[in-house]
């Protein structure tokens, strides 16, 4: 590869690769598996970076989320019954109630299929429209929709109850 | 008071903010992304031989032989080099002003020469030359596929040769497919969300009356006869297509194969994927009709023999032949990297170094050493003629 590609991957990586990093633990919840996630895609990335460079980082975000999905999909039959260890409320009352709540949605939320966590962290994290969510993902919009719905559901029925208010909840 | 989604949100900022500092990940991925190469180009262009007994001889990386002088050659990896197994019968010099034929009645289609030179460590590309065979002329003539005249991708390395050698397709941007004439004309110009880009390539159906275009959404079917190009949507098929996701056309010219991951395997980044199976499309209707479980992608539009019955696949060993319905092993392992059903039946596999003529079952008959001409790293397409 060219000097100046080769300077440019150096660069990229450099400048975002901790933002990648970000979206990865957002994804795994596990900061070893996010920086495997991670560097798995910088390195396909690498391998066809002559081809890629003009839109390195939509390729790079795309490979982690679907690799994210593959790796999920992988390991389904465990993750399908996997039931999130949601906080107990009453061992936390010294925290602060918006603390304890989004402790409790975090860990929900890391119990949720790969997909659904996908189109959230999408949505939530990197403030993505419906159709921007779907290009990433490689779905249809109403997809996302769906799923989406179907996630926000899941963690209303699995926190909904224990929070003090889910009346904005849609 | 606080609700649901602002709390989601905030959570997963948490999420993210709680994510470790990178350290050295441009090197890490460096590492791991020149082995991601390394398979790749091994696969497209190793010759791994297989002995009768079914023993791998271990295969060569190609090395970069530039069309222009090194520079300066960086050191390369020790490798191990590749043995011909048996005394190897040489083939003919090969001249452009003929087709060269090949045994069992086969001929050299296309020839690709990159030109790759090594300096101070970095490889650095420059255009593709390709020859492909003229039948009209009986001989071969270079196409004027370079990038100064912006027909391709100064990024692209991908040219699509038509069965008849009169039409090819070539990615010319980003999401732009372009069906070009020997000559270097546009006969048009495809948009399209291409997929080669990580990945599938276009391929052309056996009678060249169709494109079919690997898409991030699914694949896109180009009639050469209307012009039109109809767009089908299984956004399922991108993930699971594995690192050497290749298509390729059953020889009814309806139907395509697309290779499937094995999603149960252990994935790493320095092994191949696993195969589990082909899904097989109708390129009429877009759906998809069947499953073949096999664990290996078929090589190529040829890899199928004419009546349906069997197909070559690309195990990590070789190639072998399959029940092109069950998936059933039929025959023994044989070389590849590349192999075709001969118009009697019998096999023949080839690279640019050596070819080998087989049995129905994979019987090795005869092997053959390619003109020295052919160096390594060029890539030879073979078709019956």
């Amino acid at each position: 590869m060219k000097q100046s590609l080769e300077d440019e991957f150096t660069a990229f990586v450099a400048e975002r690769g901790q933002a990648l990093l970000r979206i990865a633990h957002a994804l795994t919840g596990d900061r070893e598996s996010a920086q495997d996630l991670v560097q798995g895609a910088l390195a396909k990335a690498y391998a066809r970076w002559p081809r890629i460079h003009s839109d390195a980082e939509a390729y790079v975000r795309k490979i982690i989320y679907n690799d994210r999905a593959s790796a999920w999909r992988r390991s389904a039959r465990r993750n399908e019954v996997f039931v999130a260890d949601v906080p107990d409320r009453a061992a936390e009352r010294h925290h602060d109630q918006d603390v304890t709540d989004r402790l409790a949605v975090r860990d929900a939320l890391l119990s949720l299929p790969a997909r659904q966590r996908a189109v959230l962290v999408l949505r939530y994290l990197e403030d993505r429209s419906v159709d921007e969510t779907a290009e990433a993902l490689g779905c249809r919009p109403g997809t996302v929709a769906s799923q989406a719905s179907r996630a926000l559901a899941k963690l209303r029925d699995m926190v909904g109850d224990r929070m003090t208010s889910v009346g904005g909840a849609r | 008071m606080r609700d649901l989604e602002k709390t989601l949100r905030d959570a997963v900022h948490d999420l993210a903010d709680d994510a470790p500092h990178a350290f050295d990940l441009a090197g890490a991925a460096r590492t791991q992304g020149r082995r991601i190469r390394r398979r790749r180009h091994a696969a497209a262009g190793a010759f791994a031989l297989v002995l009768l007994s079914g023993v791998t001889v271990p295969y060569a990386w190609l090395r970069q032989m530039p069309q222009t002088p090194v520079v300066q050659p960086a050191p390369v990896e020790p490798s191990p080099t590749v043995t011909a197994g048996r005394s190897a019968t040489q083939l003919p010099n090969f001249s452009i002003k003929e087709p060269y034929r090949l045994p069992g009645d086969a001929v050299v289609t296309m020839i690709t020469i990159p030109s790759t030179v090594i300096v101070d460590g970095a490889e650095t590309s420059g255009p593709n030359t390709y020859l492909s065979l003229d039948r009209g002329a009986a001989g071969y003539r270079k196409l004027p596929f370079d990038r100064s005249l912006a027909a391709m991708s100064p990024d692209s390395d991908v040219l699509a040769v038509s069965p008849d050698g009169e039409r090819f397709a070539a990615e010319a941007s980003r999401n732009q497919i372009v069906v070009l004439d020997a000559r270097g004309r546009r006969l048009d110009t495809l948009n399209v969300d291409a997929y080669s880009r990580v990945g599938g390539d276009p391929v052309w159906s056996p009678d060249g009356s169709r494109l079919l275009i690997p898409t991030e959404d699914g694949f896109a079917v180009y009639e050469t006869s209307t012009r039109k190009l109809r767009e089908f949507q299984d956004p399922g098929i991108e993930p699971r297509c594995s690192d050497l996701c290749s298509f390729s056309w059953l020889p009814n010219g309806r139907e395509f194969a697309v290779p499937r991951e094995d999603l149960n395997e252990p994935r790493g980044e320095d092994i191949p994927d696993r195969i589990e199976s082909v899904a097989v499309y109708s390129a009429d209707t877009g759906a998809r009709v069947r499953i073949i479980p096999m664990k290996g992608v078929p090589v190529g539009n040829q890899a199928w023999l004419p009546d349906g019955g069997s197909v070559l696949i690309r195990e990590e060993q070789g190639i072998r032949v399959v029940d092109a319905v069950t998936g059933v092993p039929r025959g023994k392992l044989m070389a590849g990297p590349k192999a075709i059903y001969l118009s009697d039946g019998r096999i023949l596999g080839y690279g640019s170094s050596f070819a080998q003529l087989y049995a129905a079952d994979g019987t090795l008959l005869e092997e053959f050493r390619m003109p020295a001409q052919f160096a390594a790293e060029m890539t030879v397409e073979v078709a019956r003629n």
